[in-house]
This record gives C-alpha cells, structure tokens and sequence, in this order.
C-alpha cells in the first residue's frame, strides 16, 4: 500500500474551540510534505491531531488504512514522531529513552532505518547524560532519532530542525532524503525555515488560520528557484496578517 | 525591593486563576457549579443530621476538644500549605522569572507571600466549618472554638510553607551547580528490573519522585511497622503488624507512584496501550508496597499462626487500596497531591456513607472507579 496517511476533512482544536478546519491530507510512500504556516496558524495542533494527541471535532485520519480513532494503537504503530526536546523523559538518558521506545516498537534500540544515525546526528556523546541535562539542541537530535526507530512507515517533524546546529541540521535533512528516496516512508516536516522547504520537501502547504491555505506540488517547487518560493510565502504571510 | 513585586506571584497565580475560569466553557461551568452545589448542599445536610444526632456524645469528648481539635487543624493545615507552597514554589521558580532581575530573596518573599495568601480561605473555611458544627451540636463558645481552629490551621499552614519554601530555595542553589556535577552515568536504581516491554518506564516514573520525602517517610513507616511487629508478638496478635503493615504499604505505594509519562506524548504517540503503560507504572511502587507489608505481614502470621486469614485479607486489602489510587492517579496524571486528597476524602466518604447505606455506596465507588479509569484511558488514547 502506497498510501501512508490519509486526513479526511479533519477539524481538531482545545475545549471545543476549533483551530483547525477542514484539512485534507494524502501522503505517499516517498512524500516529503513541508508543512508551512506563522505562529499560531494551526500546525502544531495539526499535528497533534494527525498523532493522535487530542480528540478530532471532525473528519477522520487513517494511518496505513487504519483509523487512528477507533484503533489508535494499531495506527500509531505505522508513526514516529519526534517529540519536542520539552516533552522528553528528563529522567532518562538518550540511552534509556531510545531503549523505551524500542521496547515499544519491538525493535532493537539500535533498529534505526540507515546505519550510523547516531554518529551522523552526533549524539553518542550525550547518550548517557539525562535528558535533562542535555542542551536544547542535543535534546532535539535525541526526539528526530527516537522518531526514526523501528523504521516507522510514517515519519513526523514538528518543528524539529530548530535549535539544531548547521552540521546536525544538514544531516537531518539528508536523512530525511534519504528515507524518503527508499520510498518505504512519508515525510512530513512543520518548519519556519522556509529556504529549506524547495530542497528537501516534494510538496508543501500553507496553513492560514487553521486552513489550507496554498499548497505547492512537486512540479511548483521543482521549477520554482528557492528564492522565488520563499518571497511567495513571504508574501502570502504578509497578505494574511495583514487581512487578519 | 518594590511592595509591588511582594505581590507578584500572588498576582500571577490570580491571573492565571483567572484566565482559566475563562477559557472553562459555560456549560462545563455551570455542571460544576450546579452538581457540586448539590453536592456540597447534600454533604452539609448529611453531616448537620449525623452531628445533631451524636451532638450529646460529641459535647462529652474532652480529648478531642483538647487534642484531636488542634491536631486535625495543624495536620490539615500543613496539608494545605503543602499545596499553596507547592504552587507558589513553581511559580516563582518558573525560568521566565529567573531571567528577570528579581533577587532570590524578593521571589522566595513574594512566592510566601502569595502561598499564605492560598492558604488563608481555606483556613476562613474550617473555621466556619467548626463554628457552625458547634452551633449544630450546641457546643458553648463556638466563636471561641472557630477561632481557635481557624488560628492553628492558619499555624500549620504557614510552618509548612515557610519550610517548604525554604528547601525549595536552598534546592535552586544546587540544581544551578547541577550541569556541572552531572557527569558520567547517572544512577539507575532500577536497573536490569525495569527491561521488561515498556522497559526504563518504571524509571522514567521515579525519576519524578522526591527521594528525599520516600526515603524519610520510609524511615519513619519502617520504625513504626517494627514497633508494631514487636507488638504483635509480644502480646500474641495479629491487629497491629497488620495495621501498621497495610498503611505503610499503602503510603509508600502512594508516594512512589508517578502517572505524568500517561500525559506526554513520549508515550502517547507511540502504538503503546494505556493499559500496558499505566500497568507499568505501577510496577516498582506496588513491588515496593508488596515488600513493605511482608514484614509486619510475617510478624503478623508468627504471632497468630492460627489466624493467618488477617495478613492474607489484608493483602488483597492493600492491593484493592493501591488499584483504587492507581486510577486516581491515572486521571489526574502530573497533579499526584490532588490524586491523594481526592482519592482519601472519597474513600473515606465511601467509609461514612456506607456504614449508613452499605452496598449501594460501594458499588456506586466502585462506579466512580470504572468511570475514572475509562476516562482516563481515553484521555490518553485520543486527547
């Protein structure tokens, strides 16, 4: 099955407030969908949406055919998820964190999708420090390794290039490359850095008020020179906060 | 300092009151309103009748006037100002506060501040409680006797909070050295224990316990169950081990138990079931309970040998008690204070009412618990 997440119609938000409306999603083995949007425009709830973490007020979520609603164990099986560097067991060390998760995945703590994923994140050094301990940055590369064990099909990036140095960030993204070029996985990435999106992403969308607001397909960001997109997003931000 | 940053966690925690009162839907609020109205109304009722009823017997009871008075209100309390200096202590300690250029002494004044100021209605409200208590059961002085009550919770409030307060400063000065001391492996006490699927759950879990607080309240229990062992042997009966045994258990159990990893999404993203989780969790504090009440429990069956129906009772007691918590604790997940309080004032309530209604009461518990575990689960499976 080629079809990795399938988001129907899906509207989710806090205390019956509504955040986000009506958003449609497809992502295929080999996808790489860059999720773009300013602050407060809904991707992150998007996302806690996509995973599972909060109830949908409407519309529906497949993972690998299977609904995340009604067998959400079963789904989430198919999802990795980097968690935020704030959400992460400060109590554990790397070592500990990655051995939870494994145990979960039914992995071994090393099952990662390519070999040397530790070294190319350059986190070895920080294995056996708590969490806690660790600088935002290290914290980071342990929430992307973590999402990347037991080769989940679907791979979600909230925002987790941030805090990451030039070098780590470099090899996250080819990381991500690299995964999706198996085309076993889908991708998808909210980011801020919006130069990053034409080179790693095959498509990408705007989120505006909780909607979708724009989407690029392969073909848009392939023929698009990166400066070129970026000024396009810029200037719909710009529209946006200035019709808000 | 300014007198306007005296008040600045006091403000802050108003603020933050206040902003969640808000965003609380109106419906929601009403239902509260409306069914704890209700409540509280029926309990007041409920406990007028039981007092006027027994007003006689409870005029008689000198020691309770002299001692058990006092004691509760102190106990209760330093309870309370546990919770105010808890809160006030987060708040003060909150990272965006310690980039401002505000002393350590000006936020420990301030989070004092604002902690008696929590502690202040509920002592007003005990107050009131005794008064009308002993209006109800026709007790002289009852101006006397709320204010008297009022005095040594207010008392017992603001020990705790200055002691807690005060450790909890004196721990910001450490934990800032913390980066530089933390080098190597950290301990991990629970070893080769805790590699069971989900493995390093159980010391995720202890990881969040206050050692200090288990290692001293388990000094404490111990000495009390041996007393009580040596009791029970000496005099040939079972009762005190037993007792001793199961409280001790039960509050270890109480203290060790941590369900804040069933909120973060380390766990509920991932294809984990919240029974797997949850039941993982209480691995080491029922492991611990379990070890706890061996002792007392051994002591226990030496002493009456022919009456070993005590300690094996007591066991599934003590393991329906821990299960009972463990849901409370589920439901209330980073907030374990307000798990205990709920989790006690609703058994023993159940206690009360049931020896008026018996089996009605148990099952409507046992309800509550169902009720509280389902919730939880799916909290945790979709939000």
């Amino acid at each position: 099955m080629d079809e990795v997440l399938k988001a129907h119609n899906v509207s989710a938000g806090y205390c019956g407030h509504r955040i986000v409306e009506g958003v449609d999603l497809l992502l295929r083995k080999g996808d790489v969908l860059g999720l773009l949007g300013a602050n407060g425009s809904g991707k992150s709830t998007l996302i806690k949406a996509l995973t599972g973490q909060i109830r949908l007020l409407d519309g529906g979520v497949e993972i690998l055919g299977i609904d995340l609603a009604s067998r959400p164990e079963q789904a989430k099986a198919g999802l990795g998820l980097a968690v935020e560097p704030s959400d992460l067991p400060g109590g554990l060390t790397g070592r500990q964190y990655f051995e939870l998760v494994a145990s979960i995945r039914d992995c071994p703590p090393d099952g990662w999708p390519l070999p040397a994923i530790l070294e190319r994140l350059r986190i070895e050094d920080g294995l056996d420090r708590l969490i806690s301990a660790c600088s935002l940055g290290t914290r980071a590369k342990i929430g992307i390794a973590a999402a990347l064990l037991g080769a989940p099909p679907l791979l979600i990036f909230d925002e987790s290039l941030n805090g990451l140095d030039p070098v780590a960030a470099w090899e996250a993204k080819s990381i991500m490359t690299e995964l999706a070029a198996t085309r076993r996985h889908a991708i998808l990435v909210s980011t801020h850095v919006v130069e990053t999106v034409p080179t790693l992403c095959t498509r990408a969308l705007l989120l505006s008020e909780g909607r979708l607001a724009q989407t690029w397909t392969a073909s848009d960001l392939t023929h698009l020179p990166p400066a070129a997109f970026e000024k396009s997003v810029m200037q719909l931000l710009k529209r946006q906060s200035a019709t808000a | 300092m300014n007198p306007r940053q005296d008040r600045l966690i006091l403000r802050l925690i108003w603020r933050q009151g206040l902003n969640a009162l808000q965003k609380t839907r109106a419906s929601t609020l009403a239902q509260l309103l409306g069914l704890g109205g209700f409540f509280l109304a029926y309990v007041i009722a409920d406990l007028s009748v039981g007092l006027h009823n027994s007003a006689e017997k409870l005029r008689s009871l000198d020691r309770f006037w002299q001692f058990g008075l006092p004691a509760a209100a102190s106990i209760l309390g330093a309870a309370f100002g546990a919770l105010a200096a808890g809160e006030a202590a987060a708040q003060a300690q909150a990272p965006f506060l310690l980039a401002l250029p505000l002393s350590k002494d000006s936020r420990q004044r301030a989070a004092r501040l604002a902690a008696l100021a929590l502690a202040l209605p509920p002592a007003i409200v005990f107050g009131l409680a005794i008064s009308m208590a002993c209006v109800v059961i026709e007790e002289p002085h009852p101006l006397a006797r709320a204010f008297f009550a009022f005095a040594l919770f207010l008392a017992g409030s603001a020990a705790r909070i200055f002691l807690q307060l005060r450790a909890a400063f004196k721990d910001e000065a450490k934990a800032a050295d913390k980066p530089a001391r933390v080098r190597g492996r950290p301990i991990n006490p629970l070893g080769r224990l805790d590699r069971r699927r989900p493995a390093r759950l159980g010391q995720w879990s202890l990881s969040l316990v206050s050692k200090r607080l288990v290692l001293s309240m388990g000094a404490v229990l111990f000495v009390i169950a041996a007393i009580a062992s040596g009791a029970s042997l000496s005099q040939g009966h079972a009762a005190p081990a037993v007792l001793a045994g199961l409280a001790g258990g039960f509050l270890l159990f109480m203290l060790t138990l941590r369900c804040d990893p069933l909120a973060s999404p380390a766990l509920r993203a991932t294809p984990l079931g919240f029974f797997s989780a949850w039941s993982a969790l209480l691995r080491f504090p029922l492991a611990l309970a379990a070890g706890f009440y061996a002792g007392p429990a051994a002591a226990a069956a030496i002493a009456e040998p022919h009456a070993l129906a005590i300690p094996v009772g007591a066991a599934f007691i003590l393991l329906a008690l821990c299960a009972g918590y463990a849901v409370f604790a589920a439901f209330y997940g980073r907030r374990p204070m307000l798990a205990g309080f709920s989790y006690l004032s609703a058994l023993l309530y159940t206690a009360y009412e049931s020896i008026e209604y018996g089996r009605p009461i148990l099952l409507a518990f046992a309800g509550l618990i169902v009720f509280l575990w389902s919730h939880s689960r799916g909290k945790y499976r979709h939000g």
